[in-house]
């Protein structure tokens, strides 16, 4: 190793001299694992959105309601991170276990199951117990479902039972993301459209409030009906998600 | 973790096959390595916060991609310092950064005169001053370098540029600091 000249030794001596902000406590297990439930955060948001817009609040750009804030970025936001396959499907979306079936899942969640005809049987059924029942329905991508951030996934359609409120903070969508008030089969519904968008908040390790983005984020429909709130995301146009949505007998 | 210390491939081995304490510890041994790193891309506390503990979330995720034997700082600080330059752009910041000088001297070092303290504190402020002066690409560079004490390899991991570039850019970079403060020892 060549000699150091006066000058890099005295960038090595500067080193410790340098007053770096203090470095957090990073807890990234603890940070994984609540993914799924930010996940579910999002659609039991989307309830609490609905009655939100029918309000008419989100025409200040803010929605409020008991335990969630919910608010329009002033940024776009980042695009989602692509999902490379290299763990199981379940895994890397927190899906939850994989299930036999939609009968077996619907009798482990406690509530019966819809499943979109417009969309045909599902690939797989994954089922989550915690925080709350959630079933998801995955369908792999074909022609008319193209890929999105996840090269295995066309369509999820997830349902659940869902909550009056929920202690978390969320930040719903970017600049370029559209949010669309929308009756789904008569119900109140809402329609994300665009850039990048279900971009959550959470107080971070040292208290401030820090992002945190979901993994799809393709076009997504929520609407709720009869206790159970249902997220359809897919790439597909606002006519052909409400016409699937129809569909989930 | 039970007994003596791990050392470092012994910690991956064990993070690699579910231990998930084998990776807790790995995430306190590197904390400060990756959130000083992503401090010098993005240049914001909360943004390298962001971004370290996103890169720690991620390098678990490819744990199985990672080829034993090979050395884990230079692949840890890739990711981290992918996150950081990805969250830069995306707040659309330019890259800035300052640095400050915290304490007078290091424990251990001998109490130095008060002239010679002054002096130091000085010669200290000259370089930091001249540091940031440099291009943010050169700046990165020194810093990692130097202030973090990064090698080659880790540097260019890092910043996500081939070795060759980091050497080329820290002697171009050591050449102009030499000028400032020589400039500003005789201006």
């Amino acid at each position: 190793m060549a000699e150091l000249s006066p000058l890099e030794r005295e960038l090595f001596a500067l080193g410790p001299e340098i007053a770096w902000p203090p470095t957090p406590r990073f807890t990234p297990l603890r940070r994984r694992r609540s993914l799924v439930d930010r996940r579910l955060v999002i659609a039991l948001l989307a309830a609490a959105l609905a009655a939100a817009l029918a309000a008419g609040a989100v025409a200040a750009g803010y929605l409020h309601v008991p335990g969630v804030n919910i608010q329009r970025s002033s940024r776009p936001l980042p695009a989602p991170t692509k999902n490379l396959p290299t763990t199981s499907l379940g895994e890397r979306l927190d899906l939850g276990g994989s299930e036999s079936s939609v009968a077996a899942a619907a009798a482990d969640a406690g509530f019966g199951v819809r499943v979109p005809a417009g969309l045909g049987q599902p690939d797989q059924v994954f089922f989550k117990a915690a925080p709350v029942p959630v079933v998801t329905l995955v369908y792999a991508p074909r022609p008319d479902l193209p890929a999105g951030s996840d090269p295995d996934v066309g369509a999820l359609f997830m349902e659940f039972r869902s909550a009056d409120s929920t202690p978390f903070l969320g930040k719903l969508a970017g600049t370029g993301t559209r949010i669309e008030q929308v009756s789904v089969g008569g119900t109140q519904g809402v329609w994300l459209e665009g850039a990048p968008h279900e971009v959550f908040v959470e107080p971070s390790p040292s208290g401030n409030l820090a992002p945190d983005r979901v993994r799809l984020a393709g076009n997504t429909l929520l609407w709720y009906r009869d206790g159970v709130t249902y997220r359809l995301e897919a790439n597909v146009t606002k006519e052909r998600a409400l016409e699937i949505a129809g569909t989930a007998r | 973790m039970e007994g003596r210390p791990l050392d470092e491939g012994e910690l991956v081995a064990r993070a690699r096959r579910g231990d998930e304490r084998a990776y807790e510890e790995i995430v306190v041994r590197y904390s400060d390595l990756a959130f000083r790193t992503a401090y010098l891309a993005t240049g914001s506390a909360a943004d390298a916060e962001e971004a370290a503990l996103e890169g720690f979330v991620n390098a678990h995720r490819a744990l199985d991609r990672f080829r034993e034997g090979e050395p884990f700082r230079p692949w840890l600080l890739r990711i981290v310092g992918n996150e950081a330059r990805n969250r830069r752009r995306a707040a659309g910041r330019r890259e800035s950064l300052e640095l400050k000088a915290a304490r007078a001297g290091r424990a251990g070092d001998a109490a130095p005169s008060p002239e010679a303290a002054v002096l130091a504190a000085e010669r200290r402020a000259e370089l930091l001053s001249a540091l940031e002066r440099l291009e943010p690409d050169f700046r990165q560079v020194v810093a990692c370098r130097y202030l973090l004490e990064l090698d080659v390899a880790e540097t260019a991991a890092a910043l996500g540029i081939p070795e060759g570039t980091v050497k080329s850019r820290l002697s171009r970079a050591l050449e102009r600091l030499r000028q400032q403060m020589e400039a500003a020892v005789h201006g």
